[in-house]
């Protein structure tokens, strides 16, 4: 059996040191997370008043914005578009029509065509860009692009083969197409081909009607959809039928 | 058990309100951790979903705006090219009958048979007249001609050529050619008249 302890000091001796140290770390600890926790909850009050100003102000925006695109949207349907785009698109026609070049196109078919031809019939027609190069071979897509269907008479077939060969190594033509070749004895040979003719390339040159460029009706939708209606619309048919165009 | 001794004892006062302060701290700051600081997270993400609805909104309001801006201007140039180019009958028939034979005399062919039939392009609030006639020269006096009437400043349409008779009859060709040039209808733009908000 273990003897009871005896202390017979008045005041027995008691380790206070870990009581001490353990209370000094115990505030040091509180102390840090008393300055966490204010640090914390100010940057929480701060942050959620800045995030309340922030809310409200993305809210008013939303009814601004939402407001504005209202408006806007009323004053789009009042424009009636669908009417104003037929306009633009008749308008262009026209333009295209009223700017194109039959002085600068003669020059070109001069420039191909060989001296035993005799040209009876030009007829230009002018198609959408999509239509004639729908593979995109023209890289920069020109403004516009003009059918030219030929018709002409000569005594040497090798002649028209030439003026094939012309037209393919020109700038200002592409797809050249014979489409027809008749022979008959006595008379001349009769052929037609149609080619698509770059107006774009030429007029450079001829560009005399400079106010004409910079005349109205633009935008993009009404510019594509000015081919649909071209071929309808006997307006925009041209039509020359010469002899000789040497 | 801590004896009436006991070191612990005798320094309460020192270590427990230390403890106190550090569990009151804890439970603070688990508070924070679980509660306040989702909200916070939440509240930012909504606000992060609001931003995002303004940035479209704003696409939007640019993309409509653009269109309304271009619209407008579209219509502008319309009533510019009606106004300045395309007038009324009655101020430019004469002067555009007056162009062709002017032209034609300065070219050095010989017009005769002139008809002029029109087209009334309602819609359009336009009409499309067109002047039919004959005229005789050489190969370069008609292509002379026909570049005089391109770079004519009235707007006028050269629409088609047609051979009438060839260089089997000597040097001289004879065509018929068909020019036209729009005319405004006298009376209010049919456009314009229904959208006074947008006109020029």
């Amino acid at each position: 059996m273990k003897p009871a302890e005896m202390n017979l000091a008045s005041r027995p001796f008691a380790n206070e040191q870990p009581v001490i140290r353990s209370s000094v770390l115990l505030w040091i600890l509180g102390l840090a997370l008393l300055a966490l926790n204010i640090t914390l909850y100010y940057r929480h009050i701060e942050g959620k008043g800045e995030l309340q100003e922030l809310l409200r102000e993305t809210d008013e925006r939303l009814i601004e914005e939402t407001d504005v695109i209202e408006r806007l949207r009323g004053e789009l349907g009042q424009l009636d578009l669908e009417r104003q785009n037929e306009q633009v698109t008749f308008l262009n026609s026209q333009i295209a029509l009223r700017i194109f070049s039959w002085s600068a196109l003669f020059d070109r078919l001069a420039e191909v065509v060989p001296a035993a031809i005799q040209m009876k019939g030009i007829s230009p027609n002018i198609v959408e860009v999509k239509d004639a190069d729908p593979r995109g071979r023209l890289g920069d897509s020109p403004d516009e692009i003009v059918k030219v269907d030929l018709q002409g008479t000569t005594r040497s077939p090798e002649a028209v083969l030439e003026l094939v060969d012309a037209l393919f190594a020109h700038a200002s033509f592409f797809d050249p197409d014979l489409t027809r070749e008749s022979f008959a004895d006595g008379q001349d040979n009769s052929f037609s081909l149609s080619v698509f003719y770059l107006p774009g390339r030429a007029g450079e040159e001829v560009s005399q009607e400079g106010s004409l460029d910079t005349m109205p009706v633009e935008g993009e939708e009404a510019r594509l959809d000015a081919g649909e209606e071209v071929d309808q619309d006997p307006v925009t048919q041209g039509q020359v039928s010469m002899e000789d165009s040497e | 058990m801590i004896s009436a001794q006991s070191p612990w004892r005798a320094r309460l006062k020192i270590w427990l309100p230390a403890l106190i302060l550090v569990v009151l701290n804890l439970g603070v700051l688990s508070t924070y951790r679980f509660l306040l600081a989702g909200q916070a997270q939440i509240q930012a993400g909504r606000a992060e979903r609001r931003q995002a609805r303004v940035a479209e909104l704003e696409a939007e309001r640019l993309v409509l705006d653009g269109t309304v801006t271009d619209v407008k201007r579209n219509r502008e140039l319309v009533d510019k090219l009606y106004e300045g180019w395309l007038t009324p009958e009655s101020e430019r028939l004469t002067a555009v009958i007056g162009e062709v034979k002017s032209l034609a005399q300065s070219a050095g062919v010989e017009y005769s048979s002139f008809s002029y039939p029109d087209q009334l392009l309602e819609e359009e609030g336009l009409v499309k007249r067109s002047l039919v006639f004959t005229v005789e020269g050489t190969y370069l006096e008609l292509r002379s001609f026909v570049n005089l009437i391109e770079v004519s400043d009235l707007f006028l349409i050269l629409e088609s050529i047609r051979l009438t008779g060839g260089s089997r009859e000597g040097p001289q060709v004879r065509v018929s050619m068909t020019v036209s040039t729009l005319f405004v209808l006298d009376g209010p733009d049919p456009v314009g008249s229904d959208q006074p908000e947008v006109s020029s």
